[in-house]
């Protein structure tokens, strides 16, 4: 039988709904407060999430790592309790915990909005209009929570099998009208999509001990699973880990073996200056996440006192200590507000996106920004700006342009600046002008071709070949480059729109 | 109006009032702790504090409840929510209630006193700290 996920807003009917479905059908009953209970037991504040949606959207972007325990945490007890027999869960969107899961049925219900607002009012004893807009903000909030937990629009309704409409029906007809769908063929668990929730379990059960385990709680690394086979991925500063995760792993239930490998793909962005909210960050960000690579940052001063590569740290993940009442430690005082916090920053908003390659500072000469390079460390790119801050302009650029010759050499990887990096990501207008002139100039040649293939045929090896054959010899010699660098151009376009590097 | 600004802080949790009274004191709070609503609310009645800041799950009565009590006998009081079960819904109907602010646990304490440094700006209260002044 199917996991049945029940999916509404407070206070509209859908959580009695679910109950009432789940007692008809014999199944177990589970909702998201439970979810969020054993997520908070585990020492993960999922209330820090919902409180950032109600307070200020900017802070979601820091709460990625946070986010995406919560998911690891609501998988595994909704995996767990399927797997011990027949669900029917009730929350916001959960049915996206289970994508390619074939044996799931996803109603949502919508409520009867002058029931709905009866119900506020008596119970939070408010008055109308308080109560009206918060059904409002309630909502919105929740439909930001789907958005950012789950990356879906919480109102498409393709997403569902069913809604169910509660301006008419009745909970117990509507209840029974699902206990008939939920018995159809359609839903029944097959050993494929049996197999399918099994893998989903071992991933969220692995995320969870890496999670939990100090040793790795605040790594970047990425969880993978096949048949039973889990693959961490880590990025190479973080190499020492490798030995540990089969230790945090070891009698996970499920895992045939356990491959651990290093991020190949690494970004190494070097600058003066770094901030989480420019447009270079953007590019870098966007990039990293289609290689699904590892950025490492360097905060480079050229002109600075001499010094070796100091590593920067960041905070590690909000988590709920025992004996702290949930009041943290004060930050010191210069890590409150040091000069550098636009660069910690930067390196925090990677950590929480889960790209961070890793963080330091260096100043003084060439020879101590090589020694912060580490050669054993596969770069896929780095990406140079923003030096030589003191200088003027033109001294500025050449000084860039030297060094990124220099680092050419030394890291065996293309170097770009920022404005080379933004024109290979994007389309330009000068680029599109381009790439639509080759285009049409293409189509011309191959319709001169085409409509003059008698003639072009007796200059490739009919009579007028035999008059003049180095004729041929010229036109292929001519003609050849001119097609394939047209070709070229066309093609490298329509693979940038494509965003395929 | 007094130099400092009077603060209540309501946790069932001990601990919660041993960290945050020192804290708020180094930015010219007077801070006084208690563990159990009941006593809080027999000296809300009897003083008018300028901040409350309360936890919500509590045995016996809620924060929302002691949040409705402070509005009814002090409506300047600002009455800031902090627990570790926070969800949208229970936060939306604090504020709707007339809460100032809502915190999610684990904070730090700075987090804090920036809620109320914001409080005591709009009650025009100019003698609190943004950060410690040992």
């Amino acid at each position: 039988m199917p996991i049945v996920f029940v999916s509404g807003v407070p206070f509209g009917g859908g959580e009695r709904l679910a109950k009432e479905l789940a007692r008809k059908l014999g199944y177990a009953f589970l909702d998201r407060e439970e979810v969020v209970a054993r997520a908070n037991e585990s020492g993960i504040p999922v209330g820090k999430l919902e409180v950032a949606l109600v307070k200020k959207p900017a802070v979601q972007e820091r709460m990625v790592r946070l986010r995406d325990r919560y998911l690891a945490v609501a998988t595994a007890t909704i995996c767990e309790k399927a797997a011990a027999g027949n669900l029917v869960y009730y929350g916001r969107a959960g049915h996206h915990l289970l994508p390619g899961v074939g044996h799931v049925l996803r109603v949502r219900v919508v409520p009867e909005p002058a029931r709905r607002l009866e119900t506020v009012m008596e119970r939070l004893r408010l008055p109308r209009e308080k109560a009206e807009k918060f059904i409002r903000d309630v909502d919105e909030d929740i439909r930001a929570w789907v958005r950012f937990v789950h990356d879906v629009d919480m109102e498409d309704l393709q997403k569902y099998d069913l809604v169910v409409n509660l301006e008419k029906l009745s909970l117990e007809n509507a209840a029974a009208a699902l206990c008939s769908i939920a018995e159809l063929p359609d839903f029944r668990p097959t050993p494929a999509s049996q197999a399918a929730m099994q893998e989903r379990l071992l991933r969220a059960r692995a995320r969870i001990r890496l999670a939990l385990d100090e040793r790795t709680a605040d790594a970047d690394l990425t969880v993978r699973s096949s048949e039973g086979v889990l693959t961490i991925t880590y990025v190479p500063r973080q190499a020492q880990l490798a030995p540990l995760i089969p230790d945090v792993l070891g009698d996970l239930p499920g895992c045939r073996e356990i491959r651990c490998t290093m991020a190949s793909t690494n970004i190494l962005w070097i600058q003066e200056a770094f901030r989480p909210d420019s447009g270079t960050y953007r590019e870098v960000n966007e990039l990293a996440r289609r290689w699904g690579a590892a950025v490492e940052l360097l905060q480079y001063r050229a002109g600075g006192e001499e010094g070796e590569a100091v590593p920067v740290e960041v905070a590690p993940a909000a988590a709920l200590k025992a004996g702290t009442g949930g009041v943290e430690d004060d930050l010191p005082e210069a890590a409150a507000g040091g000069a550098d916090s636009s660069f910690e920053r930067t390196l925090e908003a990677l950590v929480q996106e889960g790209r961070s390659g890793g963080g330091h500072t260096v100043a003084g000469g060439r020879d101590r920004l090589v020694g912060a390079i580490s050669r054993s460390v596969p770069y896929s790119l780095v990406v140079v700006d923003n030096l030589f801050l003191d200088k003027a302009p033109a001294a500025r650029t050449r000084m860039t342009r030297e060094l990124a010759m220099f680092l050419t050499d030394y890291v065996k990887a293309p170097i770009l600046s920022t404005a080379d990096l933004s024109s290979k990501l994007h389309l330009g207008r000068g680029e599109v002008l381009k790439a639509a002139a080759a285009g049409v100039l293409v189509v011309l040649l191959y319709c001169a071709i085409f409509l003059r293939q008698e003639g072009l045929l007796s200059v490739l090896g009919g009579e007028a070949h035999k008059a003049a054959p180095w004729v041929a010899s010229v036109l292929v010699a001519l003609l050849a480059p001119v097609v394939s660098v047209l070709y070229g151009n066309l093609l490298a376009s329509a693979m940038k729109w494509l965003k395929m590097d | 109006m007094s130099e400092r600004l009077s603060v209540l802080v309501l946790d069932d949790e001990p601990i919660v009032g041993r960290r945050l009274a020192p804290a708020l004191a180094k930015v010219g709070c007077d801070v006084e702790v208690f563990e159990a609503p009941e006593p809080a609310l027999k000296r809300i009645q009897e003083k008018e504090f300028q901040i409350v800041v309360t936890d919500i799950r509590m045995e016996d009565i809620d924060g929302i409840e002691v949040l409705e009590k402070v509005m009814a006998l002090h409506p300047r009081t600002k009455v800031i929510m902090i627990t570790g079960y926070a969800t949208v819904e229970v936060a939306r109907e604090a504020l709707a209630k007339g809460a100032f602010d809502f915190i999610a646990k684990p904070f730090k304490p700075q987090e804090l006193r920036d809620v109320i440094a914001r409080a005591a700006e709009s009650l025009g209260f100019k003698g609190i700290h943004e950060t410690p002044v040992e």
